[in-house]
């Protein structure tokens, strides 16, 4: 059996010589630095159609705010005040894929942006910021730009949480 | 290397009018439905999220047996008779709060750009004279349309 033991002990030391913690933490590393150039190079930016990205995209206000400029047209709790935020749902949520989409008026650049207030379900009403601004509200007759809707729809529950409002890309004036 | 020097808008208008010359050049080959087919894609773009995209979601992935799916889908409903006219006069279309031509235009970014493939060789774009003819006649059975139309694209 002598010459499995060797075998063994050539195969541990090579291997304990060859995986250092320092060239794992190397490798980790590269890999990071990797994972973080990926979105520079032109494939990625060209995949995003040429909208704007929401870190480009000036901002002022504050978000548990009704006044904020992306709720002009929301009608609920805000989900940032519910345990998520404005983009995200509270934990034991779901977000309703389908939504209700429409533009404010970003008053740092002017620029009108499209926003879709997906609404987080599953969970009976959060009763925290309530705002109800429904700029661009219309009557029940055209129920894809009614608010008084339970906008609930594709999701496992259709008991209303919250809403968030996330910018999806610029308006064309 | 023709188009070094133009603008993105006189890029795409050299674009088209090469299209059309190589589409006289090669008379009975069939075309490749391509972006041409939309005046304005931005706008166009923006439409669908402001009026299709709610529900259809992104791209047109819709919801199986909820929301109908479009995405490599809803041209095939160019293929069957009749299919033409129930992409106007389907609600959605029908009712949306844009005019004759920017639904002509958006209904052909919807099909260029979500289902390509299923679009037929000797497709024609929407116009709005087009859209506003058929968006004149209300469409009452909608689901059974659709099932019939749905029904003759397998057959």
């Amino acid at each position: 059996m002598n010459w499995l033991d060797k075998l063994s002990e050539r195969s541990t030391r090579g291997l304990a010589r060859g995986s250092s913690r320092r060239s794992w933490l190397a490798g980790m590393g590269a890999a990071l630095v990797g994972a973080a150039a990926v979105p520079v190079l032109p494939v990625a930016r060209a995949s995003s159609g040429g909208q704007p990205q929401a870190s480009d995209i000036p901002d002022s206000g504050d978000p548990l705010s009704c006044d904020y400029w992306r709720h002009c047209a929301i009608d609920g709790f805000l989900c940032g005040c519910c345990g998520g935020t404005e983009t995200s749902c509270p934990p034991g949520t779901e977000m309703s894929p389908i939504t209700w989409i429409g533009t404010c008026r970003n008053p740092v650049d002017g620029k009108s942006y499209v926003i879709s207030y997906n609404d987080c379900c599953g969970k009976t009403a959060c009763g925290h910021c309530m705002c109800n601004r429904n700029e661009g509200d219309r009557p029940m007759y055209r129920p894809d730009k009614n608010n008084d809707i339970n906008w609930c729809l594709g999701t496992k529950s259709t008991l209303y949480h919250c809403s968030t409002a996330i910018i999806i890309g610029l308006a064309v004036e | 290397m023709i188009f070094v020097g133009l603008s993105w808008r006189g890029r795409r208008a050299a674009a088209a009018m090469l299209t059309g010359v190589l589409a006289v050049g090669a008379a009975g080959e069939p075309e490749v439905p391509s972006v041409n087919a939309v005046r304005n894609a931005d706008k166009a773009r923006v439409d669908y999220m402001l009026n299709c995209q709610g529900c259809h979601l992104p791209e047109g992935r819709g919801i199986p047996g909820v929301v109908p799916v479009m995405k490599n889908y809803v041209g095939n409903f160019l293929r069957v008779p009749g299919g033409r006219e129930f992409l106007v006069q389907v609600p959605g279309s029908a009712n949306a709060a844009l005019d004759d031509a920017a639904l002509a235009d958006l209904l052909n970014w919807v099909l260029v750009t979500i289902s390509p493939e299923q679009l037929p060789a000797d497709w024609v774009p929407y116009t709005g004279t087009e859209v506003a003819k058929l968006r004149a006649v209300p469409l009452r059975e909608v689901t059974r349309r659709r099932a019939a139309l749905v029904e003759q694209m397998w057959r």
